[in-house]
């Protein structure tokens, strides 16, 4: 929670960038409202009813939604991973709806047309949107924190915190669609929103990686990361860009078989062929003409770089651009389209020099530069966005949704969200999941939440994980306040065993996951990645090198592992700094 | 010391990739031996008599060494840097000469030309070579320290450590190149060696980073280090590429100066504005059209990246790149044509990403690609190479030269190295003195 606290509080201390566009909506407080999922703090989301938006500034559009989604990068939102999120807003950024309303200067579209929005917020007249740098639009992003730390402020996104822009979400029943002239694609009659929705995003983001890469016929293409964005790659690889080979890696069995399958993908599963390079190398001598990152940030294998990112000292791994760079041949090009958010540590900055290596950050993609031409494949049969579609559910289920796909269970890949407004399911997609059993797979949270209502004192759940609940009798002050100040320190980490800290007249309560303590190797790689620097303090000094916090008590019985999951405890001591 | 140690003994462990250009010279015995700076250990440089080199493969050719001199990429290995160097072999990659002997299957040079020879070894047949990728031929590095590391080997290099194939290099009185009939490029009759010395490396190099950055007349550039590299970046910005504004970034005055004066260059002194991209994005709102490279791995600003490089926790700095990051404006490009040697830390990957930018690596630049094009634009005056030629020295002199080229001593930028071979200083370049007179 400290970094979006500390964030929000460097916007309002830079002011906001003054811009266009309008990010509150203009809501009447009449009767008419809307459920829609809102951002409570890290892993914490809400159905809410919310008030309906209205039109605020000339060219909006407010839009009935009938098809709603949950995308890869939502789940950095929900993981507290991006800066300047604020409680109460609404998320999602894909859509397909009917126009119900419009602003005065709104040509493009009427009341009743169906459409797709674009995720990202374009002005359609500034010098990048003219040159269909949609996403550079310097009009509809107002974050002071964002200019300063790139040195410019891309444009907006919708449902995406104010680090771009803080416009209200999609997954939600309606919403406002600003700059309506640009922003939104009419869905041709017989096309369905199933075939259609994911224009908003997924399918125009697969083909941006693909033309900033500069793929060629008959080129052999490597994809990092099979989530709904690299196996579109991989569809379009096959079926529009004629690749000649296509060698995909990633660890989800059912994400290989379906590339292999369906594709022809040559499949390597990283689990079983750790050293990447190396087995590209056996399949493609000399290396990949071109490779497209599809995973990202947030996916840290290494101990070294899950410790790093736990504890801040980097952001975002640098192992799949590692892989990349040994795996590419001399001269040949590398294409980021997967988020990657600031800081990197042990990327091989000498490879790419050394060979020559074009490393392409593809930006978040300009949708509206491409969209016309995906629809033109997906109507003449070439491209099926339906193939990753693998689950129908309703809107109010959105939180368990989050769930299921960011903990990859039971095949979800990419999802129909449905509101009162959607037609029933087209043929030949999924039908509708209502059972509420369905979710009882999702674990840890519906646990607890469940346990919360209970009240109960004690170890709450035993095996399978499972939260365990320390009471301790109130401490005086200073202490009361280290307590909650190290609670405050655990909401702030993406891994954090601490769920919830609450106070009544006399005890403190702590709910925590229940762990396995105490892995006395991974000493062993701190010492070897961070601690070289300090060599005679006591192993237990840690300093966040981005200055945002320092541990200063770490020791071997903090640093708790399960399966591969490192989580890092004891932050009584900690010293934050901002 | 220990790295290099680990990695000469990890190419023995993993073998040498076996590749067709021999990197022993096949040495005569005779009383033929020749002056030469060797490499003796980190910052200890000597200058020793060895063995004259002679043709070894078939198309080797052997010159008589009329101009040399000391690259900054040269200081890497006069403090350690770079893997698997080893001792009492021959440093320096460019020089200018004359023809002696050649090789049975040379039919491009003939005894008595007089010739520039490119800094990299390319053997003008494969793949690589047949695209114009010099650098990235697969037949004259056999490091496999390298392949393990980078996935790959790129070309060899003359005088530069067995990482790029373990060649002998050209600060002697001698040297061997290999595959002289891609590598030589015959000197035009009436061009001093002063003009034609810089083709073997800077001045197609300098060229090759604003051809890889995708340079457009008018454009707004912005380049880091004012090295003989990036003096020659501004140079060829401001003569041949007609960019519309040249933004320049270093902390020594004397350069500084003289990009402003002779080029127009902004000047933007670091000590000054510690914090360059704020600085640039006043002068260039909305950023950079494109940013080069030019200083590289080694110079680090700030105390945490010197104690990393210092301990071995990142052996790069990424603060030039970040600054780039920060000055270049969304979708831009910026270009590496400074040397970066293996792995960084605190790289603002997120910025690259996010604001679409093009990390253009340019390699070690293919020298053989641009060669003619930028002698071309010398000899029609359009760019002169003198004029970062600040010294002329005797090859005697080398080992002090390195000290005071690395110290940035006495404004020496690029120096002329002459040898017993070598023609009197051409007019209009600096005559000859010695170090001891700095």
């Amino acid at each position: 929670m400290a970094t979006h606290i500390a964030t929000n509080i460097a916007q309002s201390h830079f002011g906001e960038v003054p811009v266009v566009a309008s990010n509150q909506d203009n809501q009447n407080t009449s009767p008419t409202d809307m459920l829609a999922c809102c951002w409570m703090g890290k892993n914490k989301l809400e159905m809410k009813r919310v008030p309906k938006p209205e039109i605020t500034d000339d060219e909006d559009v407010i839009l009935r939604v009938t098809a709603s989604t949950v995308c890869g990068s939502d789940l950095h939102l929900v993981h507290g991973e991006i800066m300047q999120l604020k409680t109460n807003e609404i998320l999602g950024h894909e859509c397909t709806g009917i126009v119900e309303k419009v602003g005065s200067k709104v040509t493009a579209v009427k009341p009743g047309d169906r459409v797709v929005a674009a995720f990202g917020v374009a002005c359609g007249k500034c010098q990048f949107c003219l040159q269909k740098e949609f996403t550079a639009c310097d009009c509809t992003n107002n974050s002071a924190v964002m200019e300063k730390l790139y040195g410019h402020r891309t444009g907006g996104g919708m449902g995406y915190s104010h680090f771009v822009g803080g416009f209200s979400g999609m997954q939600a029943e309606y919403c406002r669609v600003l700059y309506g002239n640009t922003n939104l694609l009419k869905i041709p009659p017989g096309l369905s929103d199933e075939k259609a929705l994911y224009l908003s995003d997924v399918i125009p983001t697969s083909y941006h990686a693909i033309w900033e890469a500069g793929v060629r016929e008959g080129e052999v293409i490597g994809v990092w990361g099979l989530g709904p964005i690299g196996l579109s790659v991989v569809q379009w690889l096959r079926n529009v860009c004629k690749a000649s080979r296509i060698i995909v890696v990633d660890n989800v069995p059912q994400r290989l078989q379906l590339a292999k399958e369906r594709w022809g993908a040559e499949v390597i599963n990283f689990d079983e062929n750790t050293d990447v390079a190396a087995r590209v190398n056996e399949l493609v001598p000399n290396g990949l003409d071109r490779s497209i990152d599809c995973a990202g940030f947030r996916y840290a294998k290494s101990l070294v770089h899950k410790i790093e990112r736990a504890v801040g000292l980097e952001t975002d791994t640098s192992e799949t651009i590692n892989e990349m760079v040994r795996s590419t041949k001399k001269f040949g090009t590398m294409a980021l389209i997967a988020d990657y958010a600031a800081y990197t540590n042990h990327l091989l900055i000498g490879g790419i020099m050394e060979k020559g290596l074009r490393l392409i950050g593809c930006g978040q993609a300009p949708i509206q530069r491409h969209w016309n031409e995906c629809l033109r494949h997906i109507i003449e049969d070439r491209f099926d966005p339906t193939v990753i579609l693998t689950h129908r559910f309703r809107l109010e289920d959105t939180v368990e949704v989050y769930k299921l796909f960011d903990q990859k269970h039971s095949g979800v890949m990419k999802v129909f969200l449905e509101t009162r407004f959607s037609a029933p399911a087209a043929p030949g997609t999924p039908a509708l999941v209502s059972q509420q059993g369905f979710f009882t797979q999702a674990g840890l949270f519906a646990a607890y939440l469940a346990a919360k209502q209970e009240q109960s004192f004690g170890i709450l759940k035993q095996g399978g994980g499972g939260l365990i609940q320390i009471t301790l009798h109130a401490l005086p002050a200073p202490n009361a306040v280290t307590t909650s100040h190290e609670v405050m320190v655990y909401r702030n980490l993406t891994h954090a065993p601490a769920y919830e800290y609450f106070q009544d007249t006399e005890l403190n309560h702590t709910v925590m996951e229940n762990c396995k303590g105490g892995y006395p190797q991974a000493t062993i790689a701190i010492g070897a990645s961070t601690m070289g620097c300090l060599p005679k303090s006591p192993w237990g000094w840690l300093i966040c090198m981005i200055g945002r916090f320092m541990h200063r008590d770490l020791k071997p019985a903090d640093i708790m592992v399960e399966g591969d999951t490192i989580k890092i405890c004891d932050f009584g001591m900690v010293r934050i700094y901002f | 010391m220990a790295t290099n140690i680990a990695a000469n003994m990890a190419q023995a462990h993993f073998g040498e990739v076996p590749v067709a250009a021999s990197n022993e010279d096949k040495v005569r015995h005779s009383e033929s031996d020749m002056l030469a700076c060797c490499w003796m250990g980190k910052n200890k440089l000597e200058m020793k008599r060895v063995p004259k080199p002679d043709i070894t493969d078939d198309e080797d050719v052997l010159l008589r060494i009329t101009a040399s001199t000391v690259c900054g990429s040269d200081l890497h290995l006069y403090h350690g840097e770079i893997l698997q160097l080893k001792e009492n072999e021959i440093l320096g990659h460019e020089c200018a000469g004359v023809v002696e002997k050649v090789g049975k299957n040379v039919t491009a040079v003939k005894p008595g030309d007089r010739v520039v020879a490119a800094f990299n070894v390319a053997c003008g047949k494969c793949q690589f070579c047949l695209k114009k990728q010099f650098t990235a031929c697969e037949c004259t590095n056999n490091s496999s320290v390298m392949e393990k590391l980078y996935g790959h080997r790129t070309g060899g290099v003359m005088g530069y450590s067995h990482f790029v194939g373990g060649f002998s290099g050209t600060q002697a009185e001698y040297c061997r190149v290999l595959y002289g009939n891609t590598n030589l490029l015959k000197i035009p009759f009436g061009l001093s060696d002063e003009r034609a010395l810089y083709l073997s490396d800077i001045i197609p190099t300098s060229y090759h980073a604003i051809w890889e950055a995708g340079v457009k007349e008018g454009e707004v550039v912005g380049v880091w280090g004012l090295g003989p590299i990036g003096l020659s970046v501004v140079q060829w910005l401001r003569n041949v590429f007609k960019a519309s504004r040249i933004i320049v970034i270093d902390n020594v005055p004397e350069r500084l100066q003289l990009a402003k004066e002779r080029w127009d260059a902004e000047v933007i002194n670091f000590d000054e504005h510690s914090d360059v991209s704020a600085r640039v994005n006043e002068l260039v709102p909305g950023g950079l059209d494109r940013s080069i490279d030019c200083a590289g791995f080694r110079y680090a600003k700030s105390l945490v990246h010197k104690i990393e490089r210092a301990v071995g926790l990142e052996t790069d700095t990424s603060e030039v790149i970040n600054e780039m990051v920060r000055s270049t404006k969304k979708f831009g490009t910026m270009a590496l044509i400074a040397d970066y040697a293996a792995y960084t830390n605190h790289l603002l990957i997120g910025g690259i990403m996010e604001k679409g930018l093009r990390l253009i690596g340019c390699g070690q630049a293919p020298i053989q690609r641009h060669w003619e094009e930028c002698l071309r634009h010398i000899v029609e005056v359009r760019f002169d190479p003198t004029a970062i030629l600040t010294h002329r020295f005797r090859l005697e002199e080398t080992v002090d030269v390195y000290k005071k080229f690395d110290l940035k001593q006495a404004g020496v930028m690029k120096v002329f190295l002459e040898t017993k071979f070598s023609a009197p200083a051409a007019p209009g370049t600096p005559a000859l003195t010695s170090t001891n007179d700095l």
